[in-house]
């Protein structure tokens, strides 16, 4: 307040002064004092130019506010000179400084005297090096009142792309604020470190979910999503990277290098971007994502090297918005085709869009800027920071929400993953319980099964049981029939013997009463040869009657012995007479059975044969069956009617050696062809017509000879001529 | 007169020898015997013309049954005379005996009574 009515007073004066040229500073501000005014220009290098008593009145006018590129003729020349003329009033009690924006190589005097050098000056201008100090106070020796001559010696840097892309401030030409070099320099560090910080924050977040995803990449590699985030965050990450660098590179070749390349990484990023939602959305590419990136290829070289803005913003604008509007609605589709988790996509891309209105609301209403009215200006109030804190929400809004709809997808994987596991688990139960089911069933079957076979075990068991009886009884049956075979044959055996037996006694009887007839007689007349032969005849018949009796006693019980079961016991037993009894047996058992039968018989007893120890009834069941089936073939050869054939039948036996005997029963019939020779001995095989023959004769010899006396019974035969049944017996 | 007698059991013989003795005594027929149908045939054919006027034979024998030798005798001799002694008294055997040509027919046991009965017959004429 102590100052307020000088300072009125003297801005009074200076606006009547307002005709000279020349800028007053009576006291400093906070905000500084603006060197807006009063500029003086001329092309050309002179170091005369510095001096304060140098007569500039024939120098041009000149705003170095505006921007270096409005000035061609400037940007045309390579070294020029700049004149202010500085009226200081009072003597500042605090030091005092000049912040200041300017576009190419200078040198600073005050009264001559060189006070600063920025970037590197030289009047070869390929050795120029344009320096910004970004409003970062320099010490002016300004403190005491009095006259100043500000002189700038300005070198431009030839073919320099000025951008005002991400920069802070504009490039102009030379922008100087008197300020509190104190004050002034503590507010600019603390900014600068504000503005880094948040640079940083944003950075280190783009990091952060840089290597979030790469590390997601590591465990899941084919995920194509993943990669294009990866790539996505680490564009993003450079685009942070480059503009930090370049907004606090002072040197301006190099920071419009790192701005452009900023730049490009965000066309990059747009671009990366449009895939990703493509991707996610599960879209195939198509002309609107090509426009896209067609525009963002323009925008890169559209906005390389732009320092006039307002076309080409405008059309960035257009573009911005074109994409936007593309990845909206891909967003949308992706939604609608029920892509878990979208949303938040679109929730991000809100939230970026609602964030970057607030911005610029800041930057036109709420006079938050850093760019437009200089570093400076800003009030790191509450509004600043609610408005970074929003723009800096809306900045990552985008990636939070890519994030996030990966999470969500991942969860989904995860749900869907765990839903087949939990199918696979309930079908492998199933399939277990299944397969239990299938042991149970076989297990009942399998003892269902054994209940089965034990009953046909049982059934067979009882068969076989049958079997067994029903062949003894065929046995039996078989001894029956040979028996009643035999029963004719032996009716008429005994019938002979009995005759004689009849015949013979009626006949003694007549020759006793021929002998009482001639013993009645007289002396003379009795005949005594006749007498004598009479009864020499007597004791003949007598004995004959014996003979025949015995004959006929044997007989029978030859056919008792026959249908007794069979004993194990041997006798000794005449073989000759068994042969003999049993050939005329067969011979008029079968006589009797077949009136046509008729056969010659013939023995060849060998005399030599002693009785030998035998079972009496099996050998002459075998001999009997042997002999009948002898005179069967002879029988059926004899039907055939061939002239000449004389049926015989010859048996015959013969002591071979010590040891062994023999009977051979010949035959000249049929014969037995050579495929029946080795089933003839197999039980049940006949070749008579069925009904006739039981089948059982040959093997029952062939087991009585073998088995019962460790004998041989052994078949030649040529078939046609007839067989010969050689038993072979060990005494 | 000679008879042959045809029968297979040797001891026949000896029956019809002791039997006929008288006649045999007296000479009034001679007998002759074979023990099979063909030793009969053979005691035929060796003389010509045969002693033999009457043959009584036996029709179970092996070899040559009774009728076969009936038959070849009838076809052969046909003025000797063949009567059939059988065992089996069928009728069967005696009709096929007396359609082959015989003249009588005896079962065993011989009843000898009817034999002589038929022997005298024949001698007599």
């Amino acid at each position: 307040m102590r100052l307020l009515l000088p300072v009125l007073l003297i801005l009074c004066f200076s606006a009547l002064a307002q005709k000279s040229e020349f800028f007053t500073i009576d006291s400093i501000p906070k905000q500084g004092v603006l060197l807006d005014k009063g500029w003086k220009y001329q092309e050309g290098d002179n170091m005369q130019w510095a001096k304060p008593d140098f007569n500039d009145s024939g120098w041009a006018s000149v705003d170095p506010l505006k921007e270096i590129t409005s000035y061609p003729e400037i940007l045309g020349s390579t070294v020029f000179w700049l004149r202010l003329e500085v009226d200081v009033t009072q003597k500042s009690p605090r030091p005092l400084g000049l912040a200041i924006n300017q576009a190419g190589a200078s040198e600073i005097y005050v009264n001559g005297i060189l006070v600063h050098e920025f970037g590197t000056f030289d009047t070869d201008p390929r050795n120029v090096k344009a320096y910004d100090p970004i409003e970062h106070p320099i010490f002016i020796p300004f403190d005491s009142a009095g006259h100043y001559i500000l002189a700038v010696r300005y070198a431009i840097q030839p073919d320099l792309r000025y951008t005002r892309i991400f920069a802070y401030n504009k490039n102009r030409v030379f922008y100087a604020k008197v300020v509190d070099l104190v004050k002034t320099s503590n507010t600019d560090r603390a900014v600068t470190l504000y503005k880094f910080g948040l640079d940083i924050v944003t950075l280190g977040f783009y990091l952060m979910l840089f290597v979030l995803h790469f590390a997601y990449i590591i465990y899941q590699r084919k995920n194509r999503i993943q990669w294009l985030l990866t790539i996505y965050f680490s564009i993003g990450a450079c685009i942070r990277v480059f503009k930090i660098i370049g907004q606090n590179e002072s040197f301006l070749a190099e920071r419009f290098i790192y701005l452009n390349l900023s730049n490009i990484c965000l066309a990059i990023s747009a671009v990366c971007l449009s895939i990703i939602i493509y991707r996610m959305a599960r879209m195939r590419f198509d002309i609107y994502l090509y426009l896209v990136w067609f525009l963002q290829f323009i925008y890169c070289i559209v906005s390389y090297g732009t320092s006039a803005e307002d076309w080409q913003t405008k059309l960035l604008l257009l573009f911005n918005i074109y994409n936007l509007a593309i990845v909206i609605r891909v967003v949308r589709l992706g939604i609608k085709k029920g892509i878990k988790g979208f949303q938040t996509v679109l929730y991000g891309i809100f939230i970026a869009i609602l964030g970057l209105l607030v911005l610029s609301t800041g930057f036109q209403f709420l006079n938050y800027g850093h760019s437009s009215t200089g570093l400076n200006e800003l009030r790191l109030g509450v509004s600043t920071y609610l408005i970074d804190f929003i723009a800096l929400i809306g900045g990552i809004s985008i990636p939070v929400g890519l994030s996030l709809f990966m999470g969500i997808q991942s969860r989904e994987t995860n749900l869907a993953l765990s839903k087949q596991l939990n199918e696979n688990e309930m079908l492998k139960n199933k399939a277990i319980e299944q397969e239990q089911e299938k042991q149970q069933i076989l297990e009942s079957q399998k003892e269902m099964l054994e209940i089965q076979v034990n009953e046909r075990t049982a059934q067979l068991n009882q068969s076989l049981e049958n079997l067994k009886a029903t062949q003894n009884q065929l046995i039996q049956s078989e001894k029956l029939a040979s028996l009643g075979e035999l029963t004719a044959g032996i009716a008429h055996e005994i019938q002979n013997p009995l005759n004689f037996v009849n015949n013979f006694s009626e006949l003694s009887n007549e020759l006793i009463d021929e002998v009482l007839e001639e013993r009645k007689k007289d002396e003379e007349e009795r005949d005594e040869s006749l007498e004598n032969e009479i009864l020499a005849d007597l004791k003949q018949n007598l004995t004959k009657i014996h003979h025949h009796g015995k004959r006929a006693s044997n007989i029978i019980r030859g056919m008792l012995q026959h249908s007794r079961k069979s004993s194990d016991v041997k006798e000794l037993t005449d073989i000759n007479a068994l042969c003999d009894e049993y050939l005329r047996l067969s011979y008029h058992g079968l006589r009797a059975k077949d009136k046509s039968f008729n056969a010659s018989f013939e023995t060849h007893f060998d005399p030599s044969l002693p009785k030998t120890e035998v079972i009496t009834q099996d050998i002459g069941r075998v001999i009997l069956n042997l002999i009948n089936n002898a005179f069967y073939a002879v029988n059926e050869k004899r039907k055939k009617g061939e002239p000449g054939y004389i049926p015989t039948v010859t048996v015959s036996t013969l002591l071979t050696d010590s040891k062994h005997f023999q009977i051979k029963i010949q035959d000249n019939g049929l014969g037995i062809p050579e495929h029946i020779k080795e089933k003839i001995f197999q039980p049940f095989f006949t070749t008579k017509p069925s009904g006739q023959g039981t089948g059982l004769g040959l093997s029952l010899a062939y087991d009585i000879i073998t088995k019962g006396h460790g004998g041989t019974l052994e078949v030649n035969s040529t078939e046609g001529a007839g067989a010969d049944f050689i038993i072979q017996i060990p005494i | 007169m000679k008879f042959l007698i045809v029968d297979d059991e040797k001891d026949v013989e000896i029956m019809f020898r002791q039997k006929l003795r008288k006649e045999i005594r007296n000479g009034d027929l001679a007998l002759a015997f074979a023990f099979s149908g063909m030793e009969a045939l053979n005691m035929l054919r060796n003389q010509t013309p045969p002693d033999i006027m009457y043959i009584f034979s036996d029709i179970n024998m092996p070899g040559m049954s009774g009728i076969d030798l009936l038959e070849t005798v009838k076809s052969e001799f046909p003025e000797i005379r063949v009567s059939m002694i059988s065992a089996y008294g069928d009728d069967e055997n005696y009709t096929k005996a007396i359609n082959s040509g015989a003249n009588g027919f005896f079962t065993k046991p011989i009843d000898f009574d009817s034999l002589k009965k038929e022997i005298n017959e024949i001698l007599m004429g």
